[in-house]
């Protein structure tokens, strides 16, 4: 990304005024502030008797394990219940929501992307009706068998294993008819909206904080605001492709659409001078990564799961070293940061890691663009095969959840493999998934100081403390620190107020909206900074695809294995109540 | 008459070219693969009915990942007993 890259840094310097002239700054000032915004809304409105409800849940929850061998009716009615309790559900919640909304689902018309009215909401409600109204029935049908079955296993005091089968068996159609029910009670519920006068606004006002920095850095302020209206164009461009109904099936996102529509932009008409001020990609991607950081979220994942943390912390460090040494050594790759930018990116979770692994390692900006697009061909191929091989050797959901949740780069695709399969396999998939994505952070931070130490700097020459501080790359810090600040107040709330208030609340509902967009614009700027004859010219002799493949069928073998080991032999109980 | 490579005619030709290669990916090549395996269409209406958001790539973008996290952490904070032990 640094156009000087591939220069040997021998000293860096730093001084006081780098806190307010320098990028890495600006990201976690910038980032603080959107967390520091987040957290005063939703710590202010937390859901009524939060409280009390967890307590009451929790303990139905307990009564319930401690009275069957399975999970039973009224212990998933408490959990629900639980799931309910969300900050962003508060009317300050749905406010931000409205305000700021990305294009919503479209298939012909894109205009239907941006605006319904209230005849088109009603119509499309009534349509969905029949649709709902039968499956609620279902699902009410398959409540009371599920309870009937429940009675009979509890008559026999639970001792008999056939009755026991039965009752869980029930149990779990009963849970997929909810959930299809509840898929079918959000399409009648349409209401009218008009997103162009709060698309504007967002626009406003992102302008407004990412100018404030460029002014204070001595850039030309008046010249970014200019051309930060085109980024923001060609991102909303980038969003409304992304929610294109057959991009959805391919799971082709905004990231690609927007470096797409930029490198389109850029390679034929040319991107105009105007625009250019605007082009500050790292800006964008160190102040979406320091909001990141509080996305990850350390103690959620020891409160998810033993054997996924075995499954995703132990076979993800091994593959991305492998990876890397392998290119290094065998393929002999041209650029270590297109190396390492490829290994997190097919070892960690795609995208989000390779974002966070450019920027620790300073990559350049076709680097970056050329492990995005690797990574999305392989998950739209992995996301339709695997389910399909899972399905065809009848492997267990449980061990196809972690195999597809610890290989399958795209955390979207990971769910829907997942859910494609069984609400048990997506469970499992999404929570592999979600404690790799938390591997971002020690990943970024291992990079950075790894680069600083050993890449950066003359061979043989040892680097000094100070050295090492002087070309860390500043951000990481913020994003270390939004992580354990939030992973703190997570675990100290509890995890369910943590879940509510947390997860829920500040992420959900702030600040995971402006990372979104951030890193919507970094792609934009991405692309419109692109040459094609360059990008082409890292991909010569084919080497990224075949570190890409090398590396990703050793994750396949490494994760099935672990995966096995983990689930059917070190923690088969666990595996027996999931 | 022959277009200069340079020329502003030629570029907005190629961007167009470009428009026209992006519509035909959205609208025929993808619907194509689609229609041409039962996986791939099973997959896509799948995909449609449960409205995960696929091209999402971290877990807070994606609904069902907090549905994940909560039906994990009931079955570690309040695993059922095993069977061959006494209900309370």
């Amino acid at each position: 990304m640094a156009e000087e890259k591939n220069i040997v840094v021998d000293e860096g310097n730093s001084s006081i005024s780098d806190l307010w002239l320098k990028e890495d700054y600006w990201a976690i000032w910038l980032g603080a502030l959107i967390l520091l915004v987040g957290s005063f809304i939703y710590f202010n409105n937390p859901p009524k008797d939060l409280d009390a409800k967890i307590a009451n849940a929790n303990s139905i929850m307990q009564e319930q394990a401690e009275y069957a061998p399975f999970k039973t009716v009224a212990y998933y009615d408490a959990q629900d219940t639980k799931g309910k309790l969300k900050a962003t559900g508060s009317p300050i919640g749905k406010t931000i929501k409205n305000w700021t909304s990305k294009p919503k689902k479209w298939s012909t018309n894109p205009l239907d992307a941006f605006y319904m009215d209230q005849a088109a909401a009603d119509a499309l409600n009534a349509k969905n009706k029949p649709k709902y109204d039968a499956a609620a029935a279902k699902t009410k049908a398959s409540k009371m068998a599920a309870l009937t079955a429940q009675e009979a296993a509890a008559q026999a005091s639970f001792k008999n294993a056939a009755l026991n089968d039965e009752a869980i068996s029930k149990i779990a159609t009963w849970r997929k008819d909810r959930q299809a029910s509840s898929k079918a009670k959000k399409k009648i519920k349409h209401k009218p909206y008009n997103l162009f006068p709060s698309l504007i606004g967002l626009c406003l006002a992102m302008a407004l904080l990412f100018s404030v920095g460029i002014k204070v850095m001595g850039k030309d302020a008046g010249g970014f605001l200019k051309g930060f209206f085109a980024v923001f164009a060609v991102g909303v461009i980038a969003y409304l492709m992304g929610y294109q109904s057959t991009m959805k099936h391919y799971g082709i996102g905004y990231a690609a659409w927007a470096i797409a529509i930029g490198m389109l932009i850029a390679n034929t008409v040319g991107t105009p001078k105007w625009i250019k001020p605007a082009l500050e990609v790292e800006y964008f991607i160190k102040t979406g990564l320091v909001l990141l950081g509080a996305e990850v979220l350390f103690s959620k994942v020891i409160a998810i799961g033993v054997p996924g943390i075995f499954v995703a912390w132990v076979v993800t460090p091994v593959v991305l070293i492998s990876t890397f040494i392998f290119g290094q050594k065998v393929i002999k790759m041209p650029s270590k940061t297109l190396n390492m930018v490829i290994s997190a990116d097919m070892s960690v979770c795609g995208t989000s890691a390779a974002i966070a692994t450019a920027a620790a390692c300073r990559a350049k900006k076709e680097e970056l663009t050329l492990s995005i697009g690797l990574s999305l061909v392989f998950t739209s191929i992995m996301m339709i095969v695997m389910p399909a091989v899972i399905k065809a050797t009848a492997m267990p959901h449980v061990l196809g959840g972690a195999w597809m949740g610890g290989t399958i780069d795209a955390t979207g695709a990971v769910a829907a493999a997942g859910a494609f399969l069984s609400e048990k396999a997506m469970f499992v998939a999404a929570t592999i998934k979600m404690i790799q994505n938390v591997l971002i952070g020690v990943t970024a931070f291992g990079v950075a100081v790894y680069w600083c130490t050993k890449v950066e700097c003359e061979a043989g020459k040892k680097v000094g403390w100070m050295e090492i501080w002087h070309r860390f790359p500043k951000f990481v810090i913020g994003f270390v620190i939004a992580s354990v600040i939030f992973s703190t107040i997570y675990t100290s709330l509890g995890s369910d107020a943590g879940f509510a208030m947390v997860d829920h609340g500040v992420i959900r509902g702030f600040s995971k909206i402006f990372r979104g967009w951030f890193f919507c614009l970094s792609f934009a700027a991405i692309g419109l900074a692109t040459n094609f004859r360059e990008l082409a010219g890292y991909f010569k002799g084919g080497k990224p695809l075949i570190l890409y493949v090398c590396g990703q069928s050793l994750n396949l073998a490494l994760t099935l294995t672990m995966a096995y080991i983990m689930f059917y032999v070190v923690f088969p109980e666990i595996t027996a109540k999931i | 008459m022959t277009i200069n490579k340079t020329s502003a005619a030629y570029r907005w030709t190629k961007f167009f070219a470009g428009l026209a290669i992006f519509w035909s990916f959205t609208y025929v090549i993808c619907p194509a693969i689609t229609a041409s395996s039962d996986d791939f269409a099973t997959m896509a209406k799948f995909i449609d009915d449960s409205g995960i958001e696929t091209g999402e790539f971290f877990y807070t973008d994606i609904e069902v990942c907090g549905e994940a996290d909560l039906g994990a952490r009931s079955t570690f904070e309040h695993m059922p007993r095993s069977m061959d032990t006494t209900p309370k």
